[in-house]
């Protein structure tokens, strides 16, 4: 049996029977084969020490049972760590980031509280997964839409926590802005709820996000001050119709173009979705060596070279595919508004992509490149890690390296020859490791994947070679938005404004609402004082 | 174009062999012996994009286990069929697809109380006419597939329809667990074989079965 650290053997085994009390023997695991479940499937530290590994798991059913657990975690100072379905993986998965932590996993919790289709919102507990609410709403013919992340087996309160998104419109991807009220539990297993939800019997808990006094729900988000028990979601109700076009421009530069107009019909609300950024010429030179090396020159006689490759091997430089949700002859209207505003892009083109009216059939569902566009959970992304000429030799998982840059053509290519000579310098191949997505409204996420092996080797390397980016993206001004349990200190360090005031901040709070420091130790860099001072 | 699958793509996979491996031949009760009973099968499933796939679910159907085709997407599966009959009764199922379903699957499975009890890598040598299959599961079937070695990769009979006569006698409730590597030639009608083309995921048999809490 592992003992978690700071705990004497004789407390933990009273612990263990308190918990058992408290929620049934069942439901309490501390037998390795079972508790190895736990462990992250896509861990970086695959056979090494470091591996951070619970020691337990308790699965409650209820606020109460978690209040509880709370309650005696927090007598024997026993470190926990809340997870909703387990499923973050790429981002340490329902491992803790402090080892030997008992995993508080919130999975049972797994009723739909409420969802109203009249004021277009639903009311869940933390073991609800996005596949869950989406049965709920089409077995109920309700003309509402879920936002989900790719795959969609997770939560969407782990996924908001974590300041997920998804891929249909604003603010709904977004998933934490389009959050509304949470209920938590403290440390000390006290209950709150957070704005509206402050007054008793609230009619707009799950409308009305800010309440009365200062809003804390963003405590709660990528941190350890409470567990979340449920938490409000706004629901985009089913548009009438669908369509996508992409935007094709000859010219490296011209993202800078492609870009500005593609943000100001974002921010404007023309288009009210996230682009589909491509580089079609970046993609032919994963397969064409040349090409590839023609990359590497980036002055100015270097990028009229690629723009004339580009030009007479008819392949667009860039690409950004516009997505417009809503009535048809408005998001007709749109499109044809849109394409109008890049005509002062020379060379530009355009292409007629998807279009639906609403529900789709299921042939179409079948069809689309994308459901995820239209809210539809899938698991088929775990089916494109296959082996394949791109992938000859498939890893075990991966992580993602994922820091935010401006929504501008200048920070594309700045990012982009930053980082690849950051790779360059390290003796490493960037190819396509530099690209961003448009995960969140008014910027872009670069999206970097390091594939997990089994080579102890080759995984030490790819963790430096993270830490180093991160380092390199933090001096240049691009944060990480989220990252693996094994990096969140190496990414808290580089929000160090002002002597990192913002940890101090932090760590304050953590002192203050959990002083025994029960909670998720380590999450996102904030340790409890005893763990802090034993780190000196 | 470059949508944004095509992009994942590109150097990212899922894992092969999780950390579940592990745990999964960490199961067993120690000291437990084996139930008389084999597991009865809800269904099979199998990758119509794969010949050997094909033939397995082939020889499942003709042992009456009704058999499920998919073309890598687990999804539908699961989502209309598999979830609510779990969330009724967990049931056994089986199959031989690439690593992605099986780790969707199994990790889906750990929620309604099942285990993957039985699981074999099936991966082609290249530059020869081997294949090495590397099973973990029962010592029972552990011990039928060292002594059946060449039916599960011989000269007659495809290794593939080898597999699926095995998988009928995956025994029932924990019991001791092996693991082992086997090399065997691929039949004669390799060239068939989707395990020739070296792109080709390995195939993954496996079962999912209910499994107490350890």
């Amino acid at each position: 049996m592992r003992i978690p650290p700071g705990v004497s053997e004789a407390d933990y085994m009273d612990a263990v029977s308190q918990f058992e009390n408290a929620i049934g023997t069942d439901w309490v695991f501390t037998d390795e084969a079972d508790v190895d479940l736990y462990r992250d499937a896509y861990t970086p530290f695959w056979e090494e020490e470091e591996e951070k590994i619970p020691s337990a798991a308790l699965a409650p059913q209820s606020v109460e049972e978690v209040q509880a657990v709370v309650k005696i975690a927090n007598s024997f100072r026993i470190p926990i760590y809340p997870v909703s379905t387990g499923r973050n993986l790429g981002y340490g998965g329902s491992a803790p980031a402090l080892s030997g932590s008992v995993v508080l996993d919130l999975k049972r919790m797994n009723r739909i509280l409420e969802v109203s289709e009249r004021n277009a919102f639903a009311l869940v507990e933390p073991g609800v997964s996005y596949f869950d609410l989406y049965r709920y709403i089409q077995d109920r013919g309700l003309k509402l839409w879920i936002d989900c992340p790719d795959p969609g087996w997770g939560s969407p309160i782990g996924n908001a926590l974590d300041h997920g998104a998804g891929f249909t419109v604003d603010p709904y991807r977004d998933h934490f802005d389009s959050h509304c009220g949470m209920e938590v539990v403290l440390a000390n297993g006290e209950l709150i709820r957070t704005g509206m939800g402050a007054l008793p019997n609230s009619e707009t808990w799950q409308q009305f996000k800010h309440g009365f006094g200062p809003g804390v729900d963003g405590l709660f988000a990528q941190s350890n001050f409470g567990v979340v028990t449920k938490m409000g979601f706004w629901l985009y109700p089913e548009p009438e119709a669908f369509r996508s076009g992409t935007i094709m421009v000859p010219r490296h530069d011209d993202v800078i173009p492609l870009m500005d107009i593609t943000s100001r019909l974002m921010n404007s609300g023309i288009m009210n979705a996230g682009t589909g950024l491509a580089s079609p010429m970046r993609f032919a030179s994963v397969q064409n060596p040349e090409l590839l090396t023609m990359f590497e020159r980036i002055d100015e006689e270097g990028i009229r070279a690629l723009d004339n490759f580009a030009i007479n091997n008819n392949i667009a430089f860039w690409t950004s595919q516009l997505r417009f949700y809503g009535p048809q002859e408005i998001i007709d209207a749109s499109w044809e508004y849109s394409k109008r505003q890049f005509e002062s892009i020379p060379g530009v083109r355009f292409r007629e992509d998807e279009a639906f009216t609403f529900p789709l059939t299921e042939q179409e569902i079948e069809q689309s490149i994308d459901e995820n566009h239209f809210g539809i959970p899938s698991l088929s992304i775990f089916s494109i890690g296959a082996r394949t000429a791109f992938n000859p030799e498939p890893s075990n998982g991966h992580i993602w390296f994922s820091p935010v840059i401006p929504m501008t053509g200048e920070a594309i290519i700045n990012s982009q020859r930053v980082l690849a000579q950051a790779f360059k310098d390290m003796g490493l191949d960037p190819v396509f490791n530099v690209f961003p997505q448009s995960y969140h409204p008014r910027t872009l996420v670069i999206l970097i994947g390091f594939p997990i092996t089994h080579d102890v080797a080759a995984n030490r390397k790819n963790r430096e070679t993270f830490k180093t980016l991160i380092r390199v993206a933090g001096e240049n001004g691009w944060g990480e938005y989220r990252t693996h349990t094994a990096f969140m200190d190496d990414c808290a360090a580089t929000y160090s404004f002002n002597n990192n005031a913002l940890l101090r901040f932090h760590e304050t709070l953590k002192d203050a609402v959990d002083p025994n420091g029960i909670l998720s130790a380590g999450r996102y860099g904030i340790w409890p004082r005893h763990l802090r001072e034993e780190q000196g | 174009m470059t949508n944004r699958r095509e992009f994942l793509q590109i150097g990212i996979a899922a894992s092969a062999w999780p950390i579940a491996a592990r745990a999964t031949a960490m199961t067993a009760i120690k000291g437990e012996t084996a139930s008389r009973s084999v597991v009865s099968f809800y269904k099979a499933v199998f990758d119509s994009r794969y010949q050997d796939s094909q033939r397995f679910a082939d020889q499942m159907s003709k042992q009456n286990v009704p058999i499920h085709g998919m073309t890598g997407d687990i999804t539908p599966f699961w989502f209309k069929e598999l979830d609510a009959q779990w969330k009724k009764e967990p049931v056994a199922i089986a199959g031989m697809t690439a690593h992605g379903p099986l780790f969707c699957l199994e990790r889906l499975a750990w929620d309604q109380g099942l285990r993957v009890v039985y699981r074999a890598e099936h991966k082609l040598h290249l530059n020869s006419a081997i294949i090495e299959h590397r099973l973990s599961g029962p010592q029972t079937m552990i011990d039928k597939g060292r002594a059946g070695v060449l039916a599960l990769g011989g000269l007659d009979t495809h290794w593939s329809t080898g597999v699926a006569k095995l998988m009928m006698e995956c025994p029932v409730g924990h019991t001791a667990i092996d693991q082992v590597n086997l090399m065997a030639p691929l039949s004669r009608n390799s060239e068939d074989s989707d395990q020739v083309d070296a792109f080709a995921d390995p195939l993954i048999s496996w079962v999912i079965a209910p499994a107490k809490k350890a």
